[in-house]
């Protein structure tokens, strides 16, 4: 069964606000920048509480990033969030040149994760950030799984990381079910579920979906382990080698491309020191579509049905090797 | 830039000028004004018209092109135009009326297009 209790739906997007809300609270060097779209992205209840400390800059997301940079040099803990698909790719010189080369602690918020964006469709929906943020030297990559782990992920980003940051989350209200009172640690992933069969290493919204697809899997006799990977990078190597040796099957659950994102990570890791069979859940190469949001995660099969569907493919596999 | 100094005489862009984005009036969230100005400084050829009146528009499209320049228009409109309850509002930005709304907003739209 799934030992977690969905607390109402709630958005990624509306914890990363909180989270921004809280560490603008704690530290009065904390400013945020609005490339518009700020109420979209959370970062209205900032701008409302620390109007002086908030700056509109427009549809300029290369300007953004410059001067987030510049603030970062001069002390402040300039923080900018927008929709992913521009954050990460628009602006991707700036964020490479200015804060990575530089090694500056901007905070990036990425909104708009995955197909679960829904009816704005293929050119808002951000399925390749993990990848290009991931290249990149000096960069830390967190991809919490529902609105509670998004706060505590954007109070950990802000007020506790050094160098770059990109946070990535998510539009559509979805389950929130994780634990307030335990801080986000950034470089560990958690064990969700036990398991010895195989292991569902999923991020963000998809690590839901994950625990879902545990208990399909379970009434077949199989028991996955569910770990929700919520940093990408630094990827946290010995929770991977350690579900590698003891599962001996790894699936990789994300709403992201399978090139390059989390599963590359994941199988980064495995190939090198500990081989086991993988499978990769997540858009193979292809780009999104307009549609409700749970329909088109079933379409590109990111739902709990497609997960253990192909988790008891690669059990099968392992079993037969 | 490269449309005016590759002399493409057969461009026409078509700004919106309805002066809202999705935080709020264009001149408040990042000014764009004195925007003809800036369209010139690129080489372009500069017109305006009301951007609700088709007449206004053809005639532009038709008489202001010259052999030399690109030429953009500055149509200058109001958003949701015709529906009192919208017009000129941002918090309209991407949103869509309810169901409850709609039979006033499309009255609204047809007295418009009477008069």
């Amino acid at each position: 069964m799934n030992p977690y209790t969905n607390k109402g739906n709630k958005a990624t997007r509306t914890g990363f606000g909180e989270g921004l809300l809280a560490a603008g609270q704690l530290n009065d060097n904390v400013i945020a920048i609005g490339a518009d779209i700020t109420s979209s992205v959370g970062v209205d209840l900032f701008a409302s509480a620390f109007p002086d400390r908030f700056i509109s800059l427009g549809i300029a997301e290369q300007n953004c990033v410059a001067v987030a940079a510049g603030l970062a040099l001069e002390g402040k803990i300039p923080v900018f969030s927008t929709y992913g698909v521009f954050a990460a790719l628009r602006a991707a010189d700036q964020i490479r040149v200015s804060v990575c080369y530089n090694n500056v602690h901007v905070i990036i918020g990425g909104a708009h994760a995955g197909v679960s964006v829904g009816p704005d469709g293929a050119t808002h929906q951000a399925l390749e950030d993990l990848s290009i943020m991931q290249a990149l030297p000096n960069m830390t990559l967190l991809s919490p799984c529902d609105a509670t782990e998004t706060k505590n992920a954007a109070l950990a980003a802000i007020l506790q990381c050094r160098g770059p940051v990109y946070i990535r989350f998510g539009r559509e209200p979805m389950p929130d079910f994780t634990d307030p009172n335990i801080p986000f640690k950034i470089g560990k992933a958690s064990e969700m579920l036990k398991g010895d069969d195989l292991t569902l290493i999923a991020t963000g919204h998809l690590v839901w979906e994950a625990l879902l697809a545990a208990q399909i899997l379970e009434k077949q006799g199989i028991t996955a382990r569910v770990l929700n990977m919520s940093t990408i990078k630094p990827i946290d190597r010995e929770a991977v080698i350690r579900c590698a040796a003891e599962t001996r099957a790894i699936i990789t659950v994300e709403e992201h491309q399978i090139n390059g994102g989390l599963g590359s990570a994941v199988a980064g890791v495995v190939v090198t020191e500990c081989p086991v069979p993988m499978a990769f859940i997540g858009m193979k190469d292809q780009f999104g579509e307009s549609g409700p949001p749970l329909e088109l995660m079933k379409k590109f099969g990111m739902d709990a049905a497609s997960i253990a569907d192909t988790a008891l493919h690669l059990f099968r596999k392992k079993m037969s090797d | 830039m490269a449309a005016s100094h590759h002399h493409l005489d057969n461009l026409v862009a078509i700004v919106d000028r309805n002066g809202v984005q999705i935080d709020g009036p264009t001149e408040k969230v990042m000014h764009l004004e004195p925007l003809a100005d800036k369209w010139k400084s690129f080489g372009w050829n500069v017109a305006e018209c009301d951007g609700h009146n088709r007449e206004q528009l053809i005639e532009t499209l038709k008489h202001r092109r010259n052999a030399t320049q690109p030429l953009v228009v500055l149509a200058h409109t109001i958003m949701g135009k015709g529906i009192p309850a919208i017009e000129g509002d941002y918090r309209w930005h991407g949103k869509v009326p309810s169901r409850e709304q709609l039979p006033g907003f499309l009255k609204d739209l047809r007295n418009m297009h009477k008069t």
